[in-house]
């Protein structure tokens, strides 16, 4: 067969092809890619005419705007968050779809500025709008906050509480309107509610002119929110019509309607239904569990009229009709009380009835056992047994942790349950999805109390991380998320071992969050193998994601790279989204942070943010990718981009955790060292004070976890010269030391060079000379004397040889030193070098090689300026007095 | 009397036509249709004659011409009759329709500036001059059976395709929807198996494809190749959009299924050699698809 004709084409695209001639057409169609491309093209021209909206990367820096990540996309563009440079501060960047023309582009423009310049507090602010290459933007203040629909969802509200917040929304609207602007697509998505409390109107349908959303929803894609929007249109504005201000009040009260009764004001199955309904003013007859007063109801009704004459002539207009009908309420409200103070007792129990949907009561009792009274006092035993100075401070973190999860939990199901049964949005089937999630979860809590039980004290210095990293409940939170889920087959055999596989995750779960890492990775390589038999991905997927974190958490690079990135192909053939992201967050750690790898780390930091994105809004693993990729970028010294990453992680930080949470403090200390590393020193001290300050209150004054902190505080000072505040941390350090974990530990010779070293620097070396000697005397007694690790306390033991004279000792000790870090460059390297170069000197000796090692080291510095700074000026200095003198 | 509309109707249909000359239904149905389009065009002239027989070229040989009549596009028929005359008028519609639908459907392609008037000249030269002397014009080869703007839009686009072609061969390449889907990252020991047995991976994978039905093919093609959305093939199949993701979700697992199959009997792995492959192949199954379908030298 020849190529297809035009009128054949035709019909193809139509779908009007006779059976018989189609069978010819494809065949043809299969061997031919001219054909097979005419046909996409033909079909892409359909398409409505628009700019594609550009896809930003983390990174990419728009106008003056850098990228942080995407955030959402609607029917008016795709919206980031950013940051902007110039002003310091956090911005939602939108970019609009607009018409491919100069025309279209700078009617959008003209409309966007317009909106910059309203300043209403009911309307987020728009900070500018401009155009980059064919792109027309808009930056948009950042509201930290949910949408009136989420808003909505959370649970069944009085209709004050309701009425309240769309009339703050419907103040913005008018704000607008007065403005000159119409909304054209207002719903629930489209007002946001802060964190702080304000409601404000977002998402003005700018590009959303005479019909055209109409023509769009037709054409759409199917992946955006668009397919809603036409449920809150007005008659004129599906036909296609011009509209004005009061095809938004129409959208309101659709709005209003829903979020009063539970249902939108038309009925219907399809949008022609529904249009037909509002064209002839069918609203639904009002349910009476609804409780609207009568006068509500009227005044919606009136602002669904299909004629926009018949409407409010304003939103202002609907305004104060809805004022008066509540004052009007309040008075009436008020004189019923009166009367109902003498029927006290009857009304309680009707009130009880509304509010707590006795239907999904006694998530409560399924704690039994698992976190209940008999059970956290079984606990609390257990963690004293040992005496350790921190044990009970320990234990009242873990009761908190345990019972703020706990808490979550039963909200959680109580939410799970009345989703189904009170308000009926939700089905069985994802119902019995959720509850199977957080049975789970419920599981998880099982295993670790278990395991408290089991390790009496020995767990205690653990346990605190330990139980504030369970998993998040917020994978339980979607019934949809989990239903993409690949499900377990259904036979009865498969299911059980999908059961016992899960319960074995939990305890190997614990074991890692405890730090018990050799256990846990010898149980986690048999689940794995055990898992590789199962015929469930997602649970397979599990099972490698465990091994993957513990191989990380190990410090074995290599195998936590291959184990994890089966993970990820196994959670994405099981649909298992959130895992996918998790596994990758953790390969950006492995790659870029234990590997150092630069180049494949900027593909897994893309690869990271594309699987959070997908997964949709999750606060925890944004915080996650963001920290991880700013400890990335502070290893590769991209200092600035390493504190905006951290910032952000903070950001979300502090929606996603608990304000105890010790991941928290992590994050700050990671800011603080990347603060350090663009030079903000006293910003840096004062995160580390923070991160110091949170841990205190997390953990106790007692507790080894606290030494991390003081370590911090130490480096922080000692970066700002403060040598006397550094001096006082890393004592602090050195007494818990020797009170947790013993005088002669690792951690303990650890913290007294460091203590050394600060009395070095004070001039103080007659102090830093024993404690000095210590240290070395303790290494070498569990090291031995050729450990290169000896290094360290050899140099501040030589430094303080050399500031005290000692010059022929401190040669020797210094010799040592070198010799055990042979091939080795850094800094201790360097100090050493330029140490023994004094003592040379000292002593009289050498002067040639003395002069050479002062040269090596100074070369060293000055490589490594930024943090070496004092060093660098020292032996230049001494350089010069030296040659001055020779 | 003069002759009817329907019996001159009936016999440019021919023989099969013949037990409807004398329909009044039909007659009302041509009536219908000359009336529409004296309507639309109301400066141009439409011969009745000449209209019915080009109408009765748009009906199916075997269709029942009622119906098939009733869904013809008779003004744009009118149209390009008129213009094929040369009336002045219907030149200058159909040239204003024609750039219209030329600067439209090239937005999309996203061709060189110049090239949308090349494409505008040459298919108006195409359409109104005819290529022998005597010949009919192009523009008489519009059947009516779908808008007279899409008919020019399919023009449009091929000569697009095959000027852009002839500038510049093998350089219009599709845009893909899997352009942007990443090779997920090496795992040394699944790169391994998978290297090892690639030319039976590869053979299986083909042979699974090439047992599908040639439509289900040209859609998988257009979905996974072309970029074309599941609304976008549910038109041209005339089924809801759901239902052609089912149907994909559906081909996604059947492939599946018939390559671990064909893998099976071909080599004989063990039992979690064969996962892994089939693993590897599931992650990434939409990326194979569009290496397998998309033409050659992509």
């Amino acid at each position: 067969m020849e190529c297809l004709d035009d009128n054949t084409v035709l019909e193809l695209l139509q779908g009007a092809l006779p059976v018989d001639e189609a069978a010819t057409v494809h065949a043809h169609l299969d061997g031919c890619s001219r054909c097979q491309r005419w046909v996409a093209e033909m079909t892409r021209a359909e398409r409505p005419e628009e700019v594609p909206v550009r896809a930003l990367q983390p990174g990419e820096v728009l106008d003056r705007y850098l990228v942080i990540g995407r955030v959402g996309a609607g029917a008016m563009g795709v919206v980031y968050a950013a940051f902007d440079p110039q002003l310091d501060r956090k911005v939602a960047l939108k970019l609009l779809r607009t018409g491919a023309t100069r025309e279209a582009q700078s009617r959008l423009l003209g409309e966007a500025q317009a909106l910059a310049r309203l300043s209403h507090p009911g309307v987020v602010t728009v900070y500018a709008a401009g155009v980059a290459g064919e792109q027309v933007f808009m930056a948009m203040e950042f509201v930290e906050g949910t949408t009136l629909r989420e808003w909505l969802r959370q649970k069944r509200r009085p209709w004050r509480e309701v009425l309240s917040v769309f009339e703050r929304a419907g103040e913005g609207l008018s704000a607008a309107h007065h403005a000159g602007l119409v909304h054209r697509d207002f719903k629930p998505d489209n007002v946001l509610m802060g964190a702080d409390g304000r409601v404000q109107v977002t998402d003005f349908g700018l590009a959303l002119r005479d019909g055209g959303a109409v023509e769009r929803v037709e054409a759409s894609n199917g992946g955006v929110t668009l397919a809603g929007t036409p449920a809150y249109m007005p008659p004129e504005q599906l036909a296609g019509r011009a509209v004005d201000a009061r095809s938004d009040q129409f959208s309101f009260c659709v709005a209003l309607h829903e979020a009063l009764y539970g249902a939108r004001p038309f009925p219907g199955d399809t949008l022609k239904q529904v249009a037909a309904a509002a064209r002839e003013g069918r609203v639904r007859p009002a349910s009476r569990s609804a409780q609207v007063p009568g006068w509500l109801r009227r005044v919606l009704l009136k602002g669904l009229s299909a004629e926009p004459e018949a409407r409010f002539s304003s939103l202002d207009a609907l305004l104060s009709a809805v004022r008066r009908g509540r004052r009007r309420q309040v008075t009436l409200w008020q004189a019923a009380a009166a009367a109902s103070l003498l029927a006290v007792g009857t009304a309680v129990g009707t009130l009880h009835a509304g509010v707590g949907d006795p239907v999904c009561r006694g998530a409560e009792r399924k704690l039994a056992g698992v976190w209940d009274d008999a059970r956290k006092s079984e606990v609390r035993a257990a963690l004293l047994s040992v005496s350790t100075p921190y044990a009970e401070d320990a234990w009242r973190s873990v009761e908190r942790a345990l019972d703020g999860y706990a808490e979550a939990w039963v909200d959680q199901h109580t939410d799970a349950c009345q989703a189904t049964r009170v308000r009926k949005e939700q089905s069985e089937a994802l119902l019995d999805l959720r509850v199977g999630c957080l049975d789970r979860r419920l599981q998880d809590v099982r295993a670790l109390t278990d395991f408290f039980l089991r390790s009496r004290g020995e767990a205690v210095e653990q346990a605190v991380q330990a139980a504030y990293e369970l998993p998040p409940l917020q994978e339980c939170a979607s019934g949809e998320v989990l239903a993409a889920q690949v499900r377990p087959p259904g036979n009865e055999a498969t299911r059980a071992k999908v059961e016992a596989m899960t319960q074995r995750l939990s305890e190997v779960r614990v074991l890692s969050s405890a730090g018990r890492y050799v256990e846990a990775l010898e149980r986690a390589d048999a689940v794995v193998r055990d898992a590789r038999a199962l015929e469930h991905l997602p649970t397979r997927a599990e099972a490698l994601a465990l091994l993957g974190e513990l191989r990380m958490r190990n410090g074995d690079a290599v195998a936590a790279e291959r184990t994890l990135y089966e993970a990820v192909w196994a959670a994405q053939a099981g649909h298992h989204d959130r895992l996918a992201a998790q596994a990758r967050i953790h390969l950006v750690r492995v790659q870029g942070f234990q590997l150092a790898r630069s180049d494949p780390s900027d593909v897994a930091m893309q690869e990271a943010a594309a699987a959070v994105a997908r997964v949709g809004p999750d606060l925890e693993l944004e915080a996650e990718l963001a920290t991880t990729m700013g400890s990335v970028r502070a290893l590769q010294e991209r200092c600035e981009e390493a504190v905006r990453l951290h910032q952000r992680a903070l950001q979300l930080a502090e929606r996603a955790y608990r304000p105890e949470d010790p991941r928290r403090a992590w994050m700050l200390s990671n800011l603080g060292n990347a603060l350090n590393c663009v030079g903000d020193l006293e910003g840096a001290r004062a995160r580390q004070a923070e991160a110091l300050e949170l841990r205190e209150r997390t953990f106790g004054p007692d507790h080894p976890a606290l030494a991390g902190s003081y370590n911090n505080m130490a480096n922080a000072l000692a970066r700002k010269r403060d040598m006397s505040g550094a001096l006082e941390f890393h004592r602090k350090a050195l007494a818990l030391h020797e009170r947790s974990r013993g005088p002669e530990s690792a951690a303990t010779v650890i913290a007294l060079v460091n203590v050394a070293t600060d009395l070095n620097e004070l001039s103080r070396s007659e102090e830093a000379l024993p404690l000095a000697q210590r240290a070395l005397r303790l290494w070498e007694r569990v090291l031995g004397p050729d450990s290169p690790r000896l290094v360290a306390a050899l140099l501040v033991l030589g430094e303080a040889q050399v500031r005290l004279g000692q010059a022929e000792e401190a040669r020797k000790t210094l010799e040592r030193g070198l010799a055990l870090a042979a091939g080795r460059e850094d800094e201790d390297v360097a100090s050493a070098r330029f140490a023994l170069a004094q003592a040379l000197r000292d002593a009289g000796r050498e002067p040639a090689r003395a002069e050479a090692l002062a040269r090596q080291a100074r070369d060293y510095f000055a490589r490594h300026t930024v943090r070496n700074q004092v060093q660098l000026e020292r032996v230049e200095a001494w350089l010069r007095g030296t040659v001055r003198q020779g | 009397m003069a002759t009817s509309l329907s019996q001159l109707f009936v016999a440019a249909c021919g023989e099969a036509a013949r037990p409807y000359a004398d329909s009044p239904a039909l007659e009302a149905s041509l009536q219908r249709q000359l009336e529409a389009a004296r309507a639309a065009l109301p400066d141009v002239e439409v011969v009745p004659a000449d209209f019915v027989r080009h109408l009765a070229r748009g009906v199916r040989a075997g269709a029942d011409p009622r119906a098939a009549l009733d869904s013809l596009h008779g003004a744009d028929i009118a149209l390009t009759l008129a213009a094929a005359r040369g009336e002045r008028l219907a030149l200058a519609e159909l040239d204003r329709r024609l750039s219209q639908v030329v600067a439209r459907a090239l937005a999309h392609m996203r061709v060189p500036e110049g090239l949308v008037s090349e494409v505008e000249q040459q298919l108006r030269q195409t359409l109104l001059v005819p290529t022998q002397p005597g010949r009919a014009p192009r523009v008489l080869d519009y059947l009516g059976r779908g808008p007279l703007a899409h008919w020019l839009k399919a023009g449009a686009v091929r000569t697009a395709l095959n000027l852009l072609e002839r500038q510049r061969p093998g350089a219009y390449a599709p845009q893909s929807a899997l352009e942007a889907v990443p090779a997920s990252g090496p795992d040394p020991e699944l790169l391994a198996v998978r290297q090892r047995y690639a030319p039976e991976f590869k053979a299986a994978f083909q042979a699974a494809i090439e047992g599908l039905p040639a439509d289900e093919r040209n859609y998988l093609r257009m979905y996974f190749v072309e970029g074309l959305t599941v609304e976008e093939i549910g038109r041209m199949r005339g089924a809801h959009k759901s239902t052609v993701s089912r149907w994909l979700a559906r081909i996604r697992q059947d492939i599946l299924a018939d390559v671990r199959r064909r893998l099976q009997e071909r080599l004989k792995l063990q039992p979690d050699e064969l996962d892994s492959l089939v693993d590897v192949l599931r992650s990434q199954l939409d990326l194979s698809l569009h290496r397998v379908l998309a033409p050659e030298g992509d």
